[in-house]
């Protein structure tokens, strides 16, 4: 394996785990409580909107 | 020889950029006599997603909703602003000013790519045609308005040339530029994937490698989107959730939308018009050996139509396999004839309507 494509590999490793990161930590259900400190449900949204 | 070759390629280049400045002056033509007429400054064109542009190019995405409407500017992608902000440091103008001249510049580049991208596609299509249709449509206007429109075309059009070239880390790198611009920039991961799937096992290693990187990096900028709007406020899907501010569900029925778009009638209609058209001509170009475009500009359009008819014609309009197919339509002289002056009119009326800051147009 050249110089090249153990770059890539590693880049492809980082990328892998950010995603993971972000798919178990951040996507989290609970990650998206402190968001309904901010917004209405979407129901009294839509009929403010309206 | 070669030296011929590449001699006729740079003079073919300069060719294209000399067309893509002649046709942008003509749409900048059509502005400016639209702003005589009506007494409007013809550089003061950024309203509605132009100013939440600029909103977050001058102070970043905000940690609440509006008290009142419920809208956040969660729902606008990052990319555009950042290079608004860029620009606005560089050269001290106004936030609007530099998101509208920024717009003007990604313009010309994105008539100048759509030209490199139809005549790679579709060699029939003049180089003229290619670019008029790009520079001089009814919905071109949102090249001028500081909108992101432009930038998506732009990397659009890249993309599907270097994918064309199977540059796949070209085609990562401007894969994850797209999926920080809008939200159906992320989309080019499904033509990727398809002409990777078809190549991956008969490629070399170090090619096998080079196509996972470039689909590892299409979603990277999605990825860093996601994560600031969690670290802003909380939930990665930000963008997601504040649509319903804007009356609209995060994923309704794509046909049940258009239906009932049919059964509303007036501008409701031609927006449902314009989606059945735009799908129509998606699975056209999936049947006849467009895989690539048909499958982007299908999703393209499915997406944004599941949440509604009203932005409809800006996610139509700005997408490259849509216009090539309108380019090769306008190829065929009769029809150019009778076409081209319509799209000047409505280009026109399209300005009028802007300047009158009708809410239909946004």
């Amino acid at each position: 394996m050249g110089r090249v494509s153990r770059f890539y590999a590693l880049i492809i490793v980082v990328l892998l785990a950010l995603y993971a990161a972000i798919g178990f930590y951040v996507l989290h259900p609970a990650a998206s409580v402190a968001y309904s400190q901010y917004f209405l449900s979407g129901e009294q949204a839509a009929s403010t909107h309206r | 020889m070669l030296s011929d070759t590449g001699s006729a390629r740079r003079q073919t280049r300069l060719y294209f950029l000399w067309l893509s400045l002649g046709l942008f002056a003509a749409h900048q033509l059509v502005e400016l006599l639209i702003a005589v007429l009506r007494h409007h400054h013809a550089l003061d064109t950024c309203y509605w997603d132009c100013k939440w542009y600029a909103g977050i190019s001058e102070y970043g995405y905000s940690l609440n909703a509006d008290a009142v409407k419920h809208q956040a500017n969660w729902a606008f992608f990052p990319l555009f602003p950042m290079l608004v902000l860029g620009a606005k440091t560089v050269t001290t103008l106004s936030v609007p000013l530099a998101s509208v001249l920024l717009g003007k510049l990604f313009f010309i580049l994105s008539i100048y790519a759509f030209i490199e991208f139809a005549t790679r596609y579709a060699e029939q299509v003049p180089p003229l045609c290619a670019g008029m249709v790009a520079a001089l449509s009814p919905y071109a206007i949102y090249g001028n308005t500081g909108y992101t429109e432009p930038l998506f075309l732009l990397l659009t059009c890249v993309f599907f040339i270097f994918l064309k070239e199977r540059n796949y880390l070209g085609c990562g790198l401007v894969g994850a530029a797209l999926s920080a611009t809008r939200v159906p920039g992320i989309l080019v991961a499904l033509p990727y994937a398809v002409v990777v799937v078809q190549l991956f096992w008969s490629a070399p290693r170090d090619k096998q490698l080079e196509m996972v990187l470039g689909g590892l990096l299409i979603p990277l900028g999605l990825a860093l989107f996601m994560l600031h709007l969690y670290q802003v406020t909380g939930d990665a899907l930000a963008f997601v959730h504040v649509q319903k501010a804007w009356g609209r569900p995060p994923m309704g029925n794509p046909l049940s939308v258009m239906a009932e778009g049919f059964q509303r009638g007036n501008i409701h209609l031609i927006w449902a018009l314009m989606s059945l058209t735009a799908v129509l001509i998606a699975l056209y170009l999936m049947f006849t050996g467009y895989l690539t475009l048909g499958v982007f500009s299908l999703f393209c359009t499915l997406i944004p139509l599941a949440t509604g008819l009203q932005s409809m014609p800006r996610y139509i309009w700005w997408q490259a396999p849509i216009l090539l197919v309108l380019a090769r339509v306008v190829s065929r002289r009769p029809l150019a004839y009778a076409l081209m002056p319509i799209f000047l009119m409505g280009l026109a009326y399209m300005y009028m309507a802007w300047m009158a800051v009708k809410a239909w147009v946004v």
